[in-house]
């Protein structure tokens, strides 16, 4: 297997509820939101692994934490074999030029008292990319790769639509010509006709530019159109890993059955229903044993003690379950009666 | 290319969108100033000649503002006295803003202990009411317009701190900073090239506001004594001194009052324009 | 045959701002049958949401309805009084919103907004029994202790439950849900689906299910208007309207969703939606046309019927039909 281009083992990232002087006075015990709880994956050069979940699951504190915008508790994040939690602020300049984010809020994520020509400019320049004569063509053509047109430099984010400032959050992030680009929801502020434009650009770009993509998204449609592998994360792990194809035709986990199951879909019947029952739990009380437990229509005594991990059950497919790695080839038995969506939580 | 050079830097490409209070305050402003600098031209009295024949004379066309008790001309000290209370007001709000905005911004961006330092000095000013703690250190100081100015500037800094630093705190979480970190920008960069400029604004509308505030406060303290000396002509102790001739004298009172209002309008105009101009386009 | 429970004709909303006005609503015209499940969708700025304000009469000055009908069970509601419409309004015709946490009271417990919403009865506990009995029907776990709870100690989708249970105390005729399940995770998205369309059997309510997502609208509903620009640009039913659509904005928005089960190229729409301000004649989709010709561009675009029950704004509807159908 060739040297994975980012490698992520055994991420910890934990935020501590802030506590008051009552909070201490009566030795309460300090609460934390658990948001990524140990989290190992590789993704290798020019692949493109989606990372789903639902809100809360901690998707988006791992993408942080990889781009060391958060500071890890624990674990490795390894980009092209240098760990990253290793270096100060100065020794990530370098890698930071090599890998970039686009984010989901395209109101939020672009200066507004920033010309959008000055905001690529400012980029380039403070990396010195390109001689200083040849910038301003360089972020002509930025906003030309990104489908605008270099005209639109002087304007401000505030006079753009939700999908060009989002295409200008691209360009920005392409100006350092990375080649690991994490897109943390980039689509789902957007509409539906523009989300499938800027989905249509992050496949041409990542054709055209060999990038190495980490997609984070709740949207299982999306990931299945743009992504090589998938990952899906249940409160701050990651409970099922496999290639798209395989996942989506073969899921395992009780978890990913039901998120697939309740995906509104476009010509197919509603599927049957997976009596999933009830919400996630916080992330400051994660349940003992496997955390999926409490809402597992499959579950068995096992599960209720002991957390199961990643474990391989296909080539190229790992699930955290122990029914499911009980029976390798077969897959989970017959999905219990399905019952009522009244089922109480907990 | 060269044009789009220009653009970037002048966003509103020649065509400036004027708002009337700027244009209006700005003018106000700019007459008053121009009266301040030619008070000597404009008017052919001195402003401390005393002219005992004159006294309480009622406004008329030599003296369109009356005269004082000491028969000296009110429109004289007025213009004269324009010069002083601008001043003071202009300087006193330049040091407090500037170091309270920076203050603010780096308690709020750093966090820890540059915060902890910043805000329970905050804590400590705002605890005792801001004019007692002015004639609390002008009366340590001395009265003059020095102290005057080193006394406002050491506690107005406050506000602007606050105000500053509630929205650098607001925008520090919004993701276009999370991205320039992402670009590897260095935290000056970040924090005074993209933070600052998006949390200057109400620091700087309160700033148009404040320069009334602190000239009032200029006025209070020669009111009690203790700001300029007499009898340079400052608005407030004119106030203070027309006081007791309100029944047979309104004029000597009313017309440096009718001044501070004047002052105080042309800034609030101005102050309205500006934040216009903060606003972000296409919003 | 006896009128439709509700009858949209010819719906205008305007709104005056300072860039000028805001053509919102721009000749809305449909119809909903009584029991029936019905979806207005479209993307933001369509005007769905604010078609189905004025059918609450529920648009905020300065905006307002400028043209058109509104006929629900016979009466106009455009020219009711104030005060006849708050009498419909929560008792025969309910609106669930997108966000529950701001359409609930912070302030009041989950059993003092439902005993509100419940008519008068003799006594208090028979209110009470009556809201625990909603609380039931409406799924909400636990729901002796809820009653007492206020709404932010309740999760998106428990909200989403509070809002249906009110809505439901009266019994109404016609339920308008915009966007409810848009804020909530996929998962709990199934279960609120999965629940209004049980409850609006139990009930034999009309149902306006407002949405952006033709999956939802899939799944759920017999009717469908698409909406763009402020109009109503193909109505049909949602066998039709998926299997044969004659709009060239529906063969757009179908051919923009990618789908879990097959991977299938997608054809994007090209370009923006258009400002509502100032909008000329012709047909506001021509920009982002690939059949728009002069005509389409010069006048009034009429809603032709193509169809059993099936009508588009496309002056060539059938053209581009044949188009989709091949």
């Amino acid at each position: 297997m060739p040297e994975p281009l980012l490698e992520v083992r055994d991420l910890v990232k934990h935020f501590p509820l802030p506590r008051t002087l009552l909070d201490a006075a009566l030795r309460r015990p300090q609460e934390t939101v658990r948001a990524v709880d140990g989290v190992s994956f590789r993704l290798s050069r020019g692949k493109t692994l989606g990372l789903v979940g639902e809100s809360g699951c901690g998707k988006s504190t791992l993408g942080r934490c990889i781009l060391r915008l958060y500071e890890a508790d624990e674990g490795e994040v390894r980009f092209g074999g240098v760990d990253l939690m290793r270096l100060d602020e100065r020794e990530l300049v370098p890698f930071r030029t090599r890998m970039q984010v686009v984010f989901q809020d395209p109101y939020a994520s672009l200066n507004p008292r920033q010309a959008v020509g000055h905001t690529l400019l400012e980029v380039l320049d403070v990396h010195e990319i390109g001689a200083p004569g040849e910038r301003r063509e360089r972020m002509a053509h930025l906003l030309t790769q990104v489908g605008l047109s270099p005209g639109d430099a002087h304007k401000y984010p505030g006079e753009f639509s939700g999908g060009q400032r989002q295409r200008i959050g691209i360009a920005r992030a392409l100006a350092v010509e990375p080649e690991l680009l994490i897109a943390d929801e980039p689509l789902s502020a957007l509409d539906v006709s523009i989300q499938a434009q800027i989905l249509q650009l992050l496949l041409d770009l990542r054709t055209s530019l060999g990038l190495t993509m980490l997609f984070i998204s709740h949207d299982l449609r999306v990931v299945r159109y743009l992504c090589d592998e998938v990952a899906v994360m249940y409160l701050g792990r990651i409970v099922e890993r496999a290639a798209t194809e395989d996942l989506f035709a073969n899921p395992r986990h009780p978890y990913t059955i039901a998120l697939l199951s309740a995906v509104p879909e476009v010509w197919s019947r509603p599927r049957d229903e997976i009596p999933i029952e009830g919400e996630p739990p916080s992330a400051m009380r994660i349940p003992r044993g496997c955390r999926f437990h409490p809402r597992c229509p499959w579950k068995v005594e096992r599960c209720l003690a002991e957390s199961p991990a990643l474990e391989r059950v296909r080539p190229d497919h790992e699930v955290a379950c122990h029914v499911a790695t009980a029976r390798p080839a077969a897959g989970l038995p017959e999905a219990p009666a399905a019952r009522p969506e009244t089922a109480p939580e907990g | 290319m060269g044009a789009l050079a220009q653009e970037v830097v002048r966003p509103s490409g020649g065509r400036l969108h004027l708002h009337p209070g700027l244009v209006l305050g700005g003018t106000m402003l700019v007459l008053l100033a121009g009266a301040a600098l030619l008070a000597p031209v404009l008017t052919p009295y001195d402003p401390n000649a005393q002219d005992f024949d004159l006294i309480l004379q009622a406004p008329s066309l030599a003296h369109p503002f009356g005269t004082d008790n000491f028969g000296r001309d009110v429109l004289t000290r007025v213009l004269y006295g324009a010069a002083i209370d601008l001043r003071i007001g202009i300087l006193a709000v330049l040091f407090p803003f500037v170091f309270g905005s920076l203050a603010g911004a780096a308690g709020g961006y750093s966090g820890g202990w540059v915060d902890t330092v910043v805000m329970r000095t905050v804590d400590v000013l705002t605890a005792v009411p801001f004019l007692v703690l002015v004639i609390a250190i002008v009366a340590f100081l001395g009265p003059g317009e020095v102290n005057v100015l080193l006394a406002i500037g050491g506690v107005g800094w406050v506000p602007y701190a606050r105000l500053v630093r509630g929205e650098v705190l607001r925008e520090k979480n919004l993701e276009y900073v999370a991205a320039a970190r992402a670009l590897g920008f260095r935290r000056g960069r970040i924090l005074l090239g993209h933070i600052l400029p998006n949390a200057i604004a109400p620091a700087v509308i309160f700033l148009a506001s404040d320069v009334v505030l602190v000239i009032l406060t200029a006025a209070s303290l020669g009111f009690l004594g203790l700001g300029v000396r007499p009898p340079a002509p400052e608005w407030g102790m004119m106030i203070a001194g027309g006081r007791e001739f309100l029944a047979n004298g309104w004029w000597v009172a009313a017309m440096p009052g009718f001044a501070c209002m004047y002052t105080g309008l042309a800034f609030i105009l101005l102050g309205d324009g500006i934040a216009d101009l903060l606003r972000v386009r296409g919003q | 045959m006896s009128e439709a429970l509700l009858v949209v004709e010819d719906l205008h909303v305007e709104i005056p701002t300072r860039r000028g006005t805001v053509e919102a609503v721009r000749g809305a015209s449909f119809t909903v049958e009584r029991g029936e499940t019905f979806a207005l969708v479209g993307e933001s700025g369509s005007g769905k949401t604010m078609t189905c304000r004025a059918i609450l009469r529920l648009v905020h000055p300065p905006g307002a309805i400028t043209r058109g009908s509104i006929r629900f069970q016979g009466r106009d509601l455009v020219h009711l009084p104030e005060r006849e419409v708050q009498r419909i309004r929560g008792t025969t015709v309910v609106m669930v919103f997108q966000d529950p946490m701001t359409a609930l009271n912070p302030v009041l417990t989950v059993e003092e907004q439902i005993t509100e919403a419940v008519p008068r009865s003799p006594s208090p506990a028979s209110r009470r029994s009556r809201a625990l009995e909603l609380l039931r029907q409406v799924g909400m776990p636990d729901p002796e202790r809820r009653l007492g709870a206020y709404p932010h100690q309740l999760s998106g989708g428990q909200r989403q439950r509070v809002m249906l249970a009110i809505a439901l105390a009266r019994r109404p005729a016609l339920l308008v849900a915009d966007e409810p399940t848009t804020a909530l995770d996929v998962t709990i998205q199934a279960q609120i689906l999965r629940l209004i369309v049980r409850l609006q059997k139990e009930y034999e309510m009309a149902l306006i299910l407002v949405t952006h997502d033709l999956g939802v609208v899939y799944q759920v509903v017999d009717r469908v208007a698409v909406m763009y620009a402020g109009q109503v640009v193909e109505l049909a039913t949602k066998a039709d309207l998926f299997a044969h659509p004659r709009h060239p904005y529906t063969i757009g928005l179908i051919r923009s969703i990618p789908s879990v089960d097959r991977r299938r190229r997608l054809t994007p729409i090209p370009g923006i939606p258009p400002d509502l301000v100032g909008l000329g004649p012709g047909c506001p989709f021509a920009p982002r046309c690939a059949w728009a010709s002069d005509e389409c561009r010069a006048g009034e675009i009429p809603f032709l019927r193509v169809g059993e029950g099936h009508w588009s704004r496309c002056l060539k509807a059938l053209q581009v039909g044949a188009a989709a159908d091949a």
